[in-house]
């Protein structure tokens, strides 16, 4: 986007981010040893980290500048994604199970229990995300960038979800186990044809009603023109250029979304659909039982899909790990190659309150909503499941409130 | 028109949204500056705060200072 120094390369930071993304694939190729699916899923991962660094892909502004600002950019990029992974989804959901059946379901689909809890959890996410200044996914690629608010924040997430285990079987008990998992195609009979075409239906309805928010606020994109003149390249000067626009300079948010999307289809064909929440979850529950502090196993965690579910895998390196970690590698060699890692400090004590506080309410929630704005959100809808149109609706909610919050602290 | 105040924001260390916000209230409620320049670290913002100032009628001009470092020009 912006036109960078020509001096980057032979840098610091750009020679670790080339030593980095070779180690992506050696890292890659040591799980293989192991497991091909998270070997796959590792690449994956990082591939999706590397998205979300270069096309500032966030959740979180993605809901709170509909309100704040009259914006729809990012949620027009999330919509391209789940437009596309759900189209890949549906293939493969189909390919898995031919012929659903009311109750059935493939169990690695993101299909969650839908209810009061899901409104709960989608609310109290949006707050949590829109106060903190990014969801879990954009905490974890921050991170990576070297924001010291956002490592706060991600103590808060622990903190958060060592709450709900704690509190866990009430919710289970109450909420949870009592709600169904509503499967498109297979619970109300409308197979996967009709269950596809009502997503990708509501999806075009928000398209056109952001794009009605953004006509009525008057705003417009912001496109800064290319200075560089046209003429001749050489055979270095093109490669040097396809190089740069790929690897260093940011992406539009759309090509963010198509990427996302993508990306989403190759974790569903090698193992499930993407979640960056459950090492979070699986280290939490370690953590919990470290200090003695849970009674015995949470209660129906192996019914669940999602980012909960996902959570038991035994070892270091599993599903959970490959998925998390590998977003904030992937980020890290993004943000190393773009020149763009920096420690930034808030200068304002009240910041590192509100990024603690935010990260609290959001890894409760992510842990009672059985995943974050990707696996809860994105991986739901995508996979056909109703669970992820009321996580959506509710974080729309919860946005609302955090835009509130957020003013107020100023 | 000819006086050119210059006024500058330093939002080094903000996250979103308070790049944005701070921007907004700058040109909302100040008069006095024909041109605002904000310094800033974090990167959303050359992508948020452009659509805004032109929205308010502002011109943009973004100079990377260093890396990961910016300086947002809007010029009335």
């Amino acid at each position: 986007m912006i036109e960078k120094n020509n001096n980057l390369y032979f840098s610091t930071q750009f020679m670790i981010g080339i030593v980095l993304l070779f180690s992506v694939f050696i890292i890659s190729y040591l799980i293989s040893s192991n497991s091909y699916s998270d070997a796959a899923i590792w690449i994956a991962a990082c591939g999706l980290g590397f998205t979300l660094q270069k096309s500032r892909f966030c959740f979180a502004s993605s809901f709170r500048d509909l309100f704040l600002f009259g914006s729809g950019q990012n949620m027009k990029g999330v919509l391209i994604a789940i437009a596309i992974a759900s189209i890949g989804f549906t293939g493969i959901l189909s390919w898995i199970l031919p012929n659903p059946i009311p109750g059935e379901f493939p169990s690695s689909a993101h299909v969650l229990p839908v209810g009061i809890s899901t409104i709960i959890a989608g609310s109290i996410f949006g707050i949590g995300m829109v106060t903190a200044g990014g969801c879990v996914s954009g905490t974890i690629y921050r991170i990576a960038e070297g924001y010291v608010a956002s490592m706060i924040t991600m103590v808060g997430i622990f903190i958060g979800t060592i709450i709900l285990i704690l509190s866990w079987d009430f919710w289970w008990d109450k909420l949870i186990s009592n709600e169904p998992k509503i499967f498109l195609p297979s619970t109300y009979s409308l197979g996967y044809g009709f269950s596809l075409a009502i997503t990708l239906f509501l999806l075009l309805v928000i398209y056109l009603i952001i794009t009605f928010i953004e006509t009525k606020s008057g705003i417009n994109e912001f496109i800064i023109s290319k200075k560089t003149p046209v003429g001749s390249k050489g055979f270095y000067q093109r490669i040097n250029q396809s190089f740069s626009d790929f690897f260093i300079k940011s992406w539009s948010v759309k090509a963010g979304g198509i990427s996302s999307g993508f990306i989403a289809i190759i974790y569903f064909l090698f193992h499930s659909p993407p979640g960056v929440t459950g090492e979070i979850m699986k280290q939490s529950i370690s953590l919990s039982d470290f200090f003695n502090i849970t009674d015995g196993p949470m209660k129906g965690i192996s019914s669940l899909s999602g980012c909960l579910g996902a959570s038991i895998g035994s070892g270091i390196i599993s599903h959970t790990f490959v998925s998390t970690i590998g977003v904030f590698f992937g980020a890290l060699v993004s943000a190393l190659l773009s020149h763009e890692f920096k420690i930034r400090t808030p200068n304002d004590a009240k910041r590192y309150f509100q990024s603690l506080g935010g990260g609290i309410l959001m890894g409760f929630s992510a842990s009672l909503g059985i995943g974050c704005t990707i696996g809860a959100f994105f991986s739901a809808v995508s996979s056909l499941s109703l669970s992820g149109w009321v996580f959506g609706l509710s974080l729309c909610i919860g946005s609302f409130v955090g835009t509130k919050i957020i003013k107020a602290i100023g | 028109m000819e006086n050119k105040e210059i006024k500058t924001l330093d939002l080094r260390g903000e996250i979103c949204p308070y790049p944005m916000l701070k921007t907004n209230e700058e040109l909302d409620t100040n008069k006095g500056f024909n041109i605002l320049e904000i310094i800033t670290d974090h990167s959303p913002a050359l992508s948020t705060i452009p659509p805004q100032a032109l929205k308010r009628g502002y011109e943009v001009e973004i100079l990377e200072v260093k890396n990961s470092e910016w300086k947002i020009i809007l010029t009335k």
